[in-house]
């Protein structure tokens, strides 16, 4: 399908979007500069023209997010024009992929605009020659990873797996030059069951595992060509099979890969890495472990692999975060100061009273500490048992683990139920 | 007597301490609830994490106290004195602050949800991120009105709360939320109302003149008879409000949303309206005199006499408009 084409079908997308026109205002804005509130003026322009602007306009998916967000962060209804906008980048972000497959000259155009322009993009790694046959395999296999609609949880994995650390800012996240990165992962995991227990660790370290587990499936099947060409296939992993049936029970200490068709059972004792000085990582150990199951198709077409129900709709619509809401909630039923200094706590050190934190404590607005936590965790699970063990450390701990349950139970709307 | 003493006292079942000389005592985090300290003097003591609920401080001297973290819910404090007391996320749910001087204390984060704050001076007071959920402010009389000149207020909830004919010129609400609240009659001149949610807010009648409502949320609230002169209203949404004889001379309204405002017999005299949207304003008899309103969207306006003649009105998008003549507009 051409560009144009693509472009046609997601303007008739956006039309017919219940929020078409923030949609408007957000794109006009993204290519004028300009914040434009004026209904006609806004629908003057053909939606198709409005996007070949924003996709002309910019030059990859990055250089769009950048554009995008930006515009967000200057608007008071960040977190309705984020969803937008993150809507916007999703459906032209497989536009630039389908440019990349198209020509092999990609890197080399994208590294001389960077070059030009900005040193804020992550240039393309000297090291990929785009005449080598494997080069143009990394690059068509990063304008897939690119094309897919969890493309940034796809570039959280691969991220963690390469440094060890776990990135949330979409922006940065954006920034990565995926082809860069797969190129480095290659080398550093030589065999595709190399990369695949790595990527199983990353996955049993999170919290949100079943989701991430599906977006591992989908990354595997992604990189394929890139051992195919290289290496043998694994008659253990059946490459050349058919389908499989993957059960992965994973604990902390532990991966199981067993083919249920083949009758092949591995084992594999893994380590963990030490990942606990990084804040950002979800560790959610359970002694039960969780399975999950789910195909592993082996053709090299690049057809996505069937995301579980849960990540195809969501089936629970969860409430914006409202800021003055949690605060009242947890005002409501706990010492606000106690509170406070437990969210503090968590997201820095633990607070004594008679040091000398409090003017640290008092430019830290309550409702930020709160969002903060919120975007922190990303289960409530996991949120209840830091609050629990965090209040257990801190002065007072039966006024204290009193805030904890307020905190827990002012937060509850905002994820999803656990099953 | 001493702070041992004194909580040594009210531990064997003294409750009384009227007028107690307790300045500077440290009684962090002391169990003194319901404890009788009327007119107690307890300037610059240490009641952190106190717990102080219906506690009985009417006219107590609290001035530079530290009550961080204290629990003064439901504590009667009518009178007291919390001149630069340290309030910073202490709990006065339900507290009785009539007519207290709470000039220049810190409120920050503090719980004042259904306080009784009338007749407070809250003159220079810090409200940061403090929560009044139906609190009241509301004015007795013109000499008894809370007064909240140069109060910080940013993020502040004050969601419901009435603020009837309260003093706040000058206040920072930047951010605060606003919601419904009743500012009747209200002194908010030259405040910063910056990105604050006032949606459904009653503001009628009140000050608004030289208000910074730049990005504010206004949907649906009513501002009947406001004197909003040379107020900064750029980009704020204003969808269904009631602007009914509101005063606007000179005030900002460039790319302001005010679909389906009712400005009629509003004075809107030289206030910049450029590419404001209006469609389907009501403005009948609303007054224009050199009012800029290049670029506005007066689709399906009503304009009934009103008073165009000298107004600035180039590329302005007509369709639908009935005309001050009566007529319907015609291309």
């Amino acid at each position: 399908m051409s560009v144009q084409t693509s472009l046609g079908a997601i303007a008739q997308t956006f039309a017919q979007h219940n929020n078409a026109l923030r949609l408007r205002k957000l794109i006009f804005c993204a290519c004028t500069q300009r914040w434009e509130s004026d209904r006609t003026r806004l629908e003057q322009q053909p939606w198709p023209q409005l996007l070949q602007d924003l996709y002309y306009r910019y030059p990859n998916p990055e250089a769009l997010g950048d554009a995008i967000f930006g515009v967000v962060k200057q608007l008071n209804r960040q977190g309705e024009y984020s969803r937008l906008a993150q809507i916007i980048l999703d459906q032209l972000t497989p536009l630039y992929g389908e440019n990349a497959t198209e020509t092999t000259q990609f890197l080399t155009e994208q590294t001389q605009f960077f070059n030009e322009e900005t040193q804020f993009f992550a240039p393309t790694a000297p090291h990929l020659d785009p005449d080598d046959p494997d080069t143009t395999t990394i690059i068509t296999i990063a304008a897939n990873l690119n094309a897919m609609e969890q493309n940034l949880r796809m570039r959280k994995l691969l991220w963690c797996l390469r440094h060890n650390s776990w990135e949330n800012d979409p922006q940065a996240l954006l920034r990565i030059d995926l082809a860069t990165l797969i190129g480095d992962l290659q080398q550093e995991y030589p065999t595709r069951e190399d990369f695949k227990q790595a990527l199983g660790q990353v996955v049993g370290n999170l919290s949100r595992r079943r989701e991430y587990e599906a977006i591992a499936a989908s990354i595997l099947e992604i990189i394929n060509p890139l051992y195919h060409a290289m290496f043998s296939p694994d008659p253990n992993l059946g490459d050349a099979l058919p389908p499989v049936v993957m059960v992965m029970e994973q604990t902390p200490a532990a991966t199981t890969i067993q083919s249920l068709e083949t009758e092949v059972h591995l084992q594999t004792a893994i380590s963990p890495p030490d990942l606990s000085e990084f804040p950002a990582l979800d560790f959610l150990k359970s002694d039960n472990p969780t399975t999950t199951e789910y195909d592993l198709k082996t053709s090299t077409n690049f057809t996505p692999a069937q995301p579980p129900p849960a990540l195809q709709s969501p089936a629970v619509k969860l409430p914006d975060y409202d800021r003055y809401g949690v605060r009242l909630a947890v005002m409501k039923y706990a010492n606000p100061l106690r509170a406070k200094i437990l969210a503090f706590s968590i997201l820095n050190h633990n607070f004594t009273t008679d040091s000398h934190e409090w003017s640290s404590l008092r430019t830290q607005p309550f409702d930020d500490l709160l969002r903060l936590l919120h975007e922190e965790y990303s289960t409530w699970d996991h949120l209840v048992e830091k609050l629990t063990a965090t209040a257990a450390q801190l002065e007072a701990p039966a006024e204290s683990t009193q805030a904890a349950e307020a905190i827990a139970k002012a937060m509850k709307p905002y994820y999803i139920p656990s099953r | 007597m001493n702070a041992q003493q004194l909580c040594d006292r009210y531990a064997a079942g003294e409750t009384e301490f009227v007028a107690a000389p307790l300045g500077g005592f440290n009684l962090a985090g002391a169990d003194l609830i319901g404890i009788n300290l009327t007119r107690a003097d307890l300037h610059s003591a240490s009641l952190m994490f106190a717990y102080l609920s219906r506690a009985k401080l009417a006219k107590a001297n609290l001035s530079g106290a530290k009550l961080s973290g204290a629990n003064l819910n439901q504590a009667l404090l009518t009178g007291a004195n919390l001149h630069n007391a340290d309030l910073h996320g202490a709990s006065l749910q339900g507290a009785d602050l009539r007519s207290a001087n709470i000039t220049l204390a810190t409120l920050l984060d503090a719980n004042l949800i259904e306080a009784d704050l009338r007749g407070t001076n809250l003159s220079g007071a810090n409200l940061t991120g403090a929560c009044l959920r139906g609190a009241n402010l509301r004015e007795e009389k013109r000499t008894y009105s809370s007064s909240l000149t140069g109060a910080i207020l940013c993020n502040v909830d004050l969601q419901g709360a009435n603020l009837k004919g309260a003093d706040l010129p000058r206040a920072n609400m930047s951010g605060a939320n606003l919601r419904e609240v009743n500012f009747r009659n209200a002194d908010l001149s030259e405040a910063n109302l910056s990105g604050a949610d006032l949606s459904g807010a009653f503001l009628s009648e009140a000050n608004l003149s030289g208000v910074n409502f730049a990005g504010a949320l206004l949907t649906g609230a009513k501002m009947e008879r406001v004197l909003m002169t040379e107020a900064d209203l750029t980009k704020a949404d204003l969808a269904g409000a009631l602007l009914i004889d509101a005063r606007m001379a000179k005030t900002q309204l460039a790319a302001a949303n005010l679909t389906g405002v009712r400005l009629n017999r509003a004075d809107l005299s030289r206030a910049n309206l450029k590419n404001a949207n209006l469609t389907e304003a009501e403005m009948i008899e609303t007054y224009c005199a050199r009012t800029d309103m290049t670029g506005v969207n007066l689709t399906n306006a009503n304009l009934v006499r009103a008073e165009l003649s000298t107004a600035i009105l180039t590329w302005v998008e007509w369709r639908g408009a009935t005309m001050p003549d009566g007529s319907e507009y015609r291309d």
